[in-house]
């Protein structure tokens, strides 16, 4: 069944790209191949772009969401079956081996297609807010910063999904699509690189350490990264024909990019402002901008809707309604200062700009996350072959499509330094890709004659080899999972922090109870209302420290309709529950312990045995009668 | 005296080995969770 959905969800997406690059009459230049891999990006973002609407309708439901499917799979006729294919030969030795080494991941990647979810993000808001959206039939607001009110339109392309398919059709789905960013990579380096060099940096990229972490689960940087792909390459061919086309499909990728993650609105910029570079600068920029503002408006309506505040909540300051009981002024004031900053470790000035990528690389702040989800060894250790390169051929490089995607790929990476709100390297991960295809190339140029070839080869080997390692090391739970009889339960209590209370819960709170709750990657679990007890994301119920009064929380919990609370419980001091408000109420009749637990806090997931450490919740009943 | 084709040839040999190193000098206290990992100890 679930195969069956994930199939019919790829000939959707290749339909309704078809349909796209019909209208936009592009696609005389390319291979079936190349056809088949740009419609589907176009149709990926068409497929999310179209399910809003029914959404808003209240029409998510597996009808609706089955005909849409089909109806976009009637595209594939437009399919490109023939023209201008590019001589195949048999692979060498070389392409054989790399081919094998892709084969090998792409199996890795299915075991963790085939095993249940357990990243953190997409168990607490990825997959979360697409079955709240299938649950209520319709898209419903979620009024939390960072991980709730957000652009969805690449999550929406999960519904379908999981509508038709369930669980397993959601995480067979993810690899699908982190599978597909890799594949148009492929089509783009045979567009500057042999077939060999092609599939090494198709390789490279599948292994990168970013993409074993988020392409297979909801994390959506990896499917981004074909937003840019196309958006980059649409825009290098606008400069280069002068034709309004290309500057749509540019447009329609980035707003697509844009309607999926506020990043995407960075992205704009860059590629708009390289856009602007030529002589009909104004006719291509200001239908890029309509383009890109059709694509990617609907989500940060929906926000200035429910809010006030489009980019909820960057501007709520000064945009934002005064009548919301989740979030204040006050409250985005204290979010701004504490949990922004805190993402930022690194000062943004000239100095750390460009020492930032060696740190990140080399010994990042274990905020960034670098060091486990980073851009793995290979930037580094092609940079002097690359520059060498671009020194020896530089009279090339001006006109080339690929300073067009270095430019692109730099500017995104200046305005995300510079402005972004958090330092996460893996936030970038959707430009590497045009950074892999530069590098190499200019790599690959400088070093293909003479006694420079071992060198380079020596360094695509050494990142193939500590990638391919960190793959594997990766997939052992998956391959566990799928080659045992483990049931899904085991394995989330293995990989899920925290998951203990989980079953319980579920099987003693009913729909009408509402648990307040600080552990957001249970929440994709949980049969019941929930409010995320973090004292950064809600003004509801005050949970910071220095608010210490029981009888204010009692009141606060009461007016958010909380019925129980499950909460950490510290062995250590005096204090048993934080914050200090709480454990002072629970020593009132005002809350009674319902259970206790034991727990596994895991601080890795592939370490999961090795780095990870006991814990204990509480979960507690508020009693609504008493007097605290 | 080397040339100087070699001498870049050499140079980048050299990157490579100390670039490397000190990328993969970061995750030095991964060998315990890894080997336990793998079932070695």
């Amino acid at each position: 069944m679930a195969f069956g959905v994930i199939t019919l969800e790829i000939l959707c997406c290749l339909g309704l790209g078809a349909v796209v690059l019909k209208l936009l009459r592009i696609g005389d230049e390319f291979t079936p191949g190349e056809h088949a891999a740009f419609a589907f990006v176009a149709g990926f973002g068409m497929l999310g772009w179209l399910i809003f609407p029914l959404g808003l309708l209240g029409l998510l439901d597996k009808g609706w969401l089955f005909g849409l499917l089909i109806a976009g799979s009637s595209g594939i006729i437009l399919l490109k079956q023939k023209g201008l294919p590019r001589p195949t030969g048999r692979l060498d030795g070389v392409g054989r081996g790399l081919s094998a080494l892709i084969l090998t991941a792409l199996l890795f990647d299915l075991a963790e297609g085939l095993s249940p979810p357990g990243d953190a993000d997409s168990l607490a808001y990825h997959f979360t807010a697409v079955k709240h959206f299938l649950e209520a039939g319709r898209i419903v607001f979620i009024l939390r910063p960072g991980d709730g009110a957000i652009p969805y339109l690449t999550q929406m392309t999960y519904l379908p999904a999981l509508a038709l398919g369930g669980e397993q059709a959601l995480t067979l789905w993810t690899m699908v699509s982190g599978w597909a960013a890799t594949a148009l990579l492929f089509v783009l380096c045979r567009h500057h690189l042999n077939r060999n060099w092609s599939l090494a940096v198709t390789l490279i990229f599948l292994t990168t350490p970013a993409m074993i972490y988020g392409a297979g689960t909801g994390q959506i940087e990896a499917r981004l990264a074909m937003f840019v792909m196309v958006a980059a390459w649409a825009a290098a061919r606008a400069l280069e024909s002068g034709r309004l086309n290309y500057a749509m499909l540019a447009g329609l990728a980035v707003g697509f990019y844009g309607g999926s993650k506020y990043l995407g609105l960075l992205f704009a910029v860059a590629c708009g402002l390289t856009l602007l570079a030529q002589r009909r600068w104004l006719i291509h920029g200001l239908v890029f901008s309509a383009v890109a503002l059709t694509a990617g408006f609907q989500w940060y309506a929906w926000n200035g809707l429910n809010t006030g505040d489009p980019f909820f909540p960057m501007f709520f300051q000064w945009l934002g309604r005064d009548d919301l009981l989740l979030w204040s002024k006050e409250q985005n004031l204290f979010y701004r200062q504490v949990f922004m900053n805190y993402d930022r470790p690194l000062p943004r000035t000239l100095f750390w700009f460009f020492l930032f990528p060696f740190q990140a690389t080399l010994d990042s702040p274990s905020i960034i996350e670098a060091k486990f989800v980073g851009l793995g060894p290979f930037a580094l250790l092609v940079l002097p072959f690359a520059a060498l390169g671009i020194w020896k051929f530089r009279s090339r490089v001006l006109g080339s499509r690929l300073l067009i995607y270095g430019i692109i790929a730099f500017l995104f990476y200046a305005l995300w330094f510079f402005s972004g709100p958090s330092q996460r390297v893996r936030h970038l991960l959707p430009v590497l890709p045009l950074l892999l295809i530069c590098l190499t190339v200019a790599a690959e140029r400088f070093s293909s004659q003479g006694r420079f070839r071992w060198p380079l080869a020596a360094a695509v080997s050494a990142t193939v080899l500590f990638q391919m390692s960190t793959e594997v090391v990766f997939s052992i739970k998956y391959l566990r999972y799928v080659m045992s009889n483990e049931s899904r339960e085991s394995f989330l209590f293995r990989n899920v922090k925290n998951y203990a209370p989980v079953p319980w819960i579920n099987a003693h709170l009913s729909r009408s109870d509402k648990l307040f709750i600080g552990e957001r990657q249970l929440f994709y679990f949980l049969e019941m209302p929930y409010l995320f007890s973090s004292p950064h994301t809600q003004s509801a119920v005050n949970t910071r420290e220095e608010q210490q009064d029981p009888a204010i929380l009692f009141r606060q919990l009461k007016a958010a309709g909380i019925t129980h609370v499950l909460v950490g419980r510290s062995n250590d001091g005096e204090k048993k529950l934080s914050p200090r408000s709480l454990d002072l109420l629970s020593h009132t009749n005002c809350l009674e312990l319902l259970n206790r637990f034991e727990t596994q806090g895991i601080g890795s997931r592939t370490f999961s045995e090795t780095m990870s450490s006991k814990a204990a919740f509480d979960l507690l009943k508020l009693n609504a009668d008493c007097l605290p | 005296m080397m040339n100087r084709e070699k001498l870049t040839a050499v140079l980048l040999w050299l990157w490579l080995g100390i670039a490397f190193g000190a990328y993969l000098f970061q995750y030095r206290d991964m060998a315990g969770p890894l080997l336990k990992l793998l079932g070695l100890i």
